[in-house]
């Protein structure tokens, strides 16, 4: 049963069928040749679509174009520039920090690459970057949106697994610090080798204070968002509606840049970006009802722990598996069929439930940079206009810090567990 | 060639009106959850009934603005292999794509069919809504992809380009921008 299902899953994707249909069909056609009921198709897929986690991801999407339509984005870049544009390499530096302070108030790495992709590559272009490093570096630096809360995969994650949402959110903080650590070292690295340039222009201490007076109410956003969660003044669904509405607040109050236009615009793009991700998981719940039924979850648990009982080894077998689902599986539909198969046998080997959703879930980012089912390659080729191979060759190179910041993440799971077992206790 | 024909195009007009009401419903979404955190921490009330709102909003919101996206040819997809071949071969595979898709509609109808009758009767926990009304915009959804899809099977049978009722802009590859 399941491997029909994975053959004619493949032939559809192959063939270029949205990925939503692909898993739709294949399971469909499974449950009626299998003389299963039919009615399962529609009480599995709303089932999947109605629940208070998901909820998240439109709003999520929703405040993040917002801000955009707001242009804080633009502010926000251009402090950090200021600040730090005197050193070499500065406006790649700059790019990945903004996705550091971006990911604060969006949810999804592509809502990062659409907020700050055309800013972050005109600017790097600019300064005569090469177009490939920057396509690379922009759609590296958007991996660190989903491992800071907000996050949408986490949210997501946690109601599938059965964690708390909230220690999820907080375990993927000191992660996120580190790859953000580990990129701009990595680009310190190419600044040197490379001879990339700097700002020339002296910043009086003035404008930086100017600058930094209009972005505070952006700046702001993150520590109560964090702030709120933590207090439980609202719960991470919650949490998302209070960004929009923040968004909403200084877009309208505060900067006033925000018109009906950027509203109704903000608006449809949410809602194509929302029809298209919830669908997936719609059609992914089917696909992963299928594999129940076929009792996939205890056969892969028992082949797990049949390998290994040693908790670092799983999670090291566990992160290749991943980068390969990754590859041809859109990270929701991913986590809602991986993650009832993997986590059990996991935490029954001794994997600590938090380290192992960040690890999952930055495994699945990782993911978004390769093809064939690399949605943020896809995305920047919309942005760039480049070609595809352009970019993965743009994005190899990242490729360094970001695994090895999931090696680090994998060996150490003090990285995850600490801060929300101080925070929370 | 003639492109589009008036009941293509008042097909197009309809499942784009999708989008709109699906715009309505997110906005509706966001403004519950926004209640739903004042009321309990400022009021100390409970509101289950909008949370329930807030889940069929969600549930319409996707279903109401698929058809428009599969329409449009715009659904997320791995398209490396159709780019990768001669026109001719591509418009293979996006006809493949679409009856993928008319077909699955079909099932899915097929199912509600099976499964409204049985569980339409029972309410909901918080609003007392019977699920007849809880999913009519799922069922909505469902019954226009299945007549997009046919649409668009059927124009790519007779050469039309199954995407240009819907007006929307492409680059040269024919991809929407």
């Amino acid at each position: 049963m399941s491997l029909l299902l994975l053959i004619l899953f493949s032939v559809l994707l192959i063939l270029g069928a949205p990925i939503a249909i692909c898993l739709g069909l294949s399971s469909a056609i499974v449950i009626v040749t299998q003389g299963l009921p039919v009615s399962v198709l529609a009480q599995r897929s709303l089932n999947a679509l109605d629940s208070s986690p998901l909820l998240a991801v439109p709003l999520f999407i929703f405040a993040a174009n917002l801000l955009n339509a707001t242009g804080v984005t633009t502010h926000m870049f251009d402090l950090v520039r200021m600040m730090f544009g005197r050193i070499r390499g500065a406006v790649a530096q700059v790019s990945v920090f903004v996705s550091l302070i971006f990911s604060g108030v969006s949810g999804a790495a592509l809502a990062d690459i659409g907020a700050l992709g055309a800013i972050q590559i005109n600017q790097m272009k600019a300064q005569g970057y090469r177009e490939d490093f920057a396509a690379g570096l922009t759609v590296a630096a958007a991996t660190i949106g989903p491992i800071f809360p907000p996050s949408i995969p986490i949210i997501i994650y946690a109601s599938v697994a059965n964690v708390s949402a909230v220690k999820l959110l907080l375990a993927g903080i000191i992660p996120a610090l580190l790859l953000t650590a580990l990129l701009m070292a990595q680009v310190a690295v190419v600044a040197r080798v490379k001879g990339l340039p700097r700002d020339d222009i002296r910043v009086r201490p003035r404008d930086v204070a100017k600058k930094a007076l209009i972005s505070f109410p952006a700046l702001l956003a993150p520590v109560l968002l964090i702030g709120g969660l933590m207090s439980g003044y609202f719960g991470p669904t919650e949490v998302a509606g209070v960004t929009v509405a923040y968004a909403l607040f200084i877009g309208l109050a505060i900067y006033r840049t925000l018109t009906t236009r950027g509203i109704l615009g903000a608006l449809r793009e949410t809602v194509e970006a929302t029809a298209n991700i919830l669908f997936v998981v719609a059609t992914a719940a089917l696909f992963a009802w299928v594999l129940t039924l076929d009792q996939v979850p205890m056969k892969a648990s028992g082949f797990l722990l049949g390998l290994s009982e040693n908790p670092l080894v799983l999670l090291l077998l566990v992160n290749v598996f991943l980068l390969i689902v990754g590859m041809v599986l859109e990270s929701i539909a991913a986590i809602l069929i991986i993650a009832p198969i993997v986590a059990p046998a996991l935490t029954a080997a001794g994997v600590d439930p938090l380290q192992l959703g960040i690890v999952f879930v930055l495994n699945l980012m990782i993911g978004l940079l390769t093809p064939p089912v690399g949605m943020s390659l896809y995305m920047i080729t919309i942005i760039t206009k480049m070609p595809i191979s352009r970019v993965i060759a743009g994005v190899m190179p990242f490729f360094i810090p970001l695994l090895l910041s999931l090696l680090v993440v994998s060996a150490v799971p003090a990285l995850s567990t600490w801060l929300p077992e101080t925070l929370m206790n | 060639m003639q492109s589009t024909v008036p009941g293509r195009a008042f097909l197009a007009r309809l499942v784009s009106f999708g989008i709109t009401l699906g715009m309505g419903l997110l906005a509706l979404m966001a403004a519950l959850i926004v209640v739903q955190v004042g009321a309990r921490n400022f009021l100390d009330l409970g509101l289950p009934w909008a949370d329930e709102l807030a889940r069929f909003a969600g549930i319409g919101l996707v279903f109401l603005s698929v058809p428009c996206l599969a329409g449009r040819q715009v659904m997320v997809a791995v398209t490396m292999l159709p780019d990768a071949c001669g026109p001719v071969a591509r418009r293979w595979m996006i006809l493949a794509g679409d009856l993928a898709t008319l077909v699955f509609a079909g099932l899915m109808l097929w199912s509600f069919a099976q499964f409204l009758p049985r569980a339409g009767k029972f309410l909901t926990p918080a609003m007392g809504l019977p699920n007849w009304v809880y999913y009519s915009l799922a069922l909505t959804g469902s019954v226009f992809l299945c007549a997009v899809a046919l649409t668009r099977v059927a124009d790519a049978l007779r050469g039309r380009d199954p995407s240009a009722p819907y007006l929307d802009p492409r680059d040269e590859t024919g991809h929407p921008i």
